[in-house]
């Protein structure tokens, strides 16, 4: 019998497992107040970040083949956990003026980013299913934290509904594929699919990868499979919009990337041309009905639809570049939306108002360094040199020119120049518009500490993106290899 | 074997199949909402009785452990707590069902087709051997990942549905009520709430 336990093949996952278990105790045995459990969760996350870095190079499969731990899951593992760290920063004070007694904040968080990290290493489709469950089951509550708010239980309750028939649908996908071949180990349908030709054409086949992607076009936000994203992001409180858009994101696009390279390169249906209208479709919607909107959570909600669509250009291209500009959008993109939720966070007020486009009328003349790097972020957002955003919209757009895909690219640089107009409508209030007084409380610690992490980042990967985009192409090439 | 095992084990699908079908489109267009609860237990019993025919004894108890056992009883109970829920008219409206309809034929053609074009490798008939013990050792080897998986997903879901579900702590911010949900942006995708 072939069975193998190798811990260190999810040594990250069991250090956040660990720090969930402590931060429950902890919060079992604490006062009102939470932040020392957020303070344990913070360490707990860099203990998984740095744990990463270290692994950085194995390439370990194991527990019978079900998670491998390689470049490609230990780099979707920062990602994730940076978005984490950042959200956890940036909720120390949040939590507490939101809730008492609201340490479950933290544990949900960790116990999301268990199911995230198991879901980009999972080598087997039934790890991606839990995986993937285990992520979503725990945002759910999150986004309805605030119980108070009755929109903040509407965006909970329609996220949980479709997010179970995006599961359902994940489910029937795989499903049929199990009939057709008889296993959920990647890799074996990988090899069944190479050796075996008369599969081209198979509709059971056709059908199970389908649903599957279906499903997963739910979770990222794909634009016919949308219809719960601007609720849900204006509904939960704002850090956990920023890491719902960040590392929910890019763990499912992990995900998807893993099984479009490990399973369907053998595998000739046009997935290409049916990324090709998603991402088509996704981009121009996004960023037409962001256009419209005045709530800003809601703004970026549809912006976050919108960079869902680039990231599947660097999909659509199918290379092994295209694959690493998608890796290396996520991770620009992680920085650039948990920074901007971070500073929305700032001006959220306890009642849930406070992200209208008018919040953030003349706050240059009040806050002028935190309204400057919120600025740095819309351009981000919108793809202006040089920053993260830009280099990351480069790489995917030329990805798909090397490819043939030129009709793709074009269209996407159009829909960035229309998203240029509601980012800079931000900017525009910031700094010429006046300010219909606020009430000025300093910003807390935490959230200055989350907003510059992620500058940094921003402008790291804007101005030095090579090495970075070493990283990602390494990640992929260990998946292909 | 012989042919007559096929003859029976189809007599049977074919009533559990009917059974699972009509059953369920009882649960769909039945207006009270009770009613629809006690035709789902036919559905879940059909199902179940699938399971069995099929040699999947393990899947075929639990089924009926946990679906009709357990997540029936507590939807029924759930239906019979709620205050007022007998007089809520829960039929659908005209345009969805036409909806409904249409979705359910056009998927149901899809898969028919796909189902009946697959060359399917046909294994025969087998004597039914138990399963429950082969079950049980692949999920403490091979499957030992996803099995402790699924029981720290099944915490953190009861962690998740305790934490909403429980009382107010304080009822301070009684009039901060978020915002306001008649208020609707102009995406037209919030149709209902």
């Amino acid at each position: 019998m072939h069975f193998d336990l190798n811990y260190s093949a999810i040594l990250p996952q069991i250090i956040i497992g660990v720090t969930l278990f402590i931060s429950a105790t902890i919060d079992a045995f604490s006062s009102a107040r939470k932040w020392p459990v957020g303070i344990i969760t913070l360490f707990g996350i860099g203990a998984g970040i740095s744990s990463a870095v270290y692994l950085w190079g194995s390439n370990i499969v194991s527990f019978s083949q079900m998670v491998s731990l390689d470049e490609f899951s230990l780099l979707l593992f920062i990602t994730v956990m940076i978005a984490g760290f950042i959200t956890v920063l940036v909720s120390l004070k949040y939590v507490d003026d939101m809730e008492p007694d609201g340490g479950h904040f933290y544990l949900l968080l960790l116990s999301s980013l268990l199911g995230m990290m198991f879901l980009v290493s999972a080598t087997n489709l039934i790890v991606i299913v839990l995986g993937l469950e285990l992520m979503s089951l725990s945002i759910y509550p999150l986004v309805g934290f605030t119980r108070d708010r009755q929109i903040s239980l509407e965006g909970a309750m329609k996220y949980l509904i479709l997010g179970a028939i995006a599961t359902a649908f994940l489910l029937y996908g795989i499903a049929l594929i199990y009939s057709v071949l008889g296993t959920t180990n990647l890799y074996t349908i990988a090899r069944i699919l190479s050796t075996a030709q008369h599969m081209t054409g198979n509709l059971v086949m056709m059908a199970g990868v389908a649903f599957i992607l279906i499903g997963f076009s739910f979770k990222v936000a794909l634009v016919p499979f949308h219809a719960w994203t601007p609720d849900a992001y204006q509904g939960a409180p704002a850090p956990i919009t920023g890491f719902m858009a960040a590392a929910v994101k890019a763990a499912s696009f992990g995900a998807i990337i893993k099984v479009v390279i490990i399973v369907l390169q053998s595998f000739h249906v046009p997935v290409a041309e049916a990324l090709w209208w998603l991402s088509a479709v996704t981009m121009f919607t996004g960023n037409i009905i962001a256009v419209m909107q005045k709530n800003v959570k809601r703004m970026l909600a549809y912006s976050s639809i919108a960079h869902a669509g680039y990231v599947v250009v660097g999909l659509v291209s199918g290379t092994a570049f295209g694959m690493s500009s998608a890796v290396f959008y996520l991770l620009s993109y992680t920085f650039t939306i948990t920074g901007s939720f971070a500073i929305i966070t700032y001006l959220e007020k306890n009642d849930g108002t406070g992200s209208e486009l008018s919040d953030f009328s003349g706050l240059a003349k009040e806050h002028p360094i935190l309204s400057l790097i919120m600025a740095v972020f819309m351009l981000s957002l919108a793809g202006i040199p040089p920053t993260a955003g830009f280099m990351a919209k480069l790489y995917v757009f030329s990805a798909a020119i090397k490819s043939g895909y030129i009709g793709l690219a074009i269209f996407g640089i159009l829909t960035s120049v229309i998203s240029l107009y509601y980012y800079l409508r931000i900017v525009y209030a910031m700094y010429f518009e006046e300010s219909e007084g606020r009430t000025d409380t300093p910003v807390p610690a935490g959230i200055a500490a989350g907003v510059f992490i992620a500058l940094w980042g921003v402008i790291q990967l804007g101005i030095l993106p090579s090495d970075i985009m070493n990283f990602a192409m390494q990640s992929i090439q260990s998946l292909i290899h | 074997m012989s042919v007559n095992s096929y003859t029976v084990q189809a007599v049977f699908f074919y009533i559990f199949a009917a059974l699972i079908v009509g059953s369920a489109l009882l649960v769909v267009l039945l207006r009270n909402i009770v009613r629809s609860a006690f035709a789902l237990f036919f559905t879940l019993f059909g199902v179940a009785g699938i399971y069995i025919l099929l040699g999947a004894d393990f899947v075929g108890v639990t089924q009926v452990l946990i679906y009709i056992g357990g997540v029936l009883i507590l939807i029924v109970f759930g239906v019979m707590l709620t205050h007022n829920v007998y007089s809520v008219d829960i039929f659908n409206k005209l345009g969805t069902l036409v909806m409904g309809t249409v979705s359910a034929i056009v998927t149901f053609t899809m898969i028919y087709y796909a189902i009946k074009q697959v060359p399917w490798l046909y294994i025969g008939y087998k004597a039914n051997a138990p399963t429950t013990g082969p079950i049980g050792r692949e999920l403490m080897t091979s499957y030992l990942l996803p099995f402790e998986l699924a029981s720290v997903l099944l915490v953190l879901a009861m962690i998740g549905a305790a934490y909403l579900i429980r009382s107010e702590v304080k009822v301070k911010k009684a009039a901060g009520n978020g915002g306001p949900s008649g208020e609707r942006p102009a995406d037209g995708i919030r149709k209902e709430d």
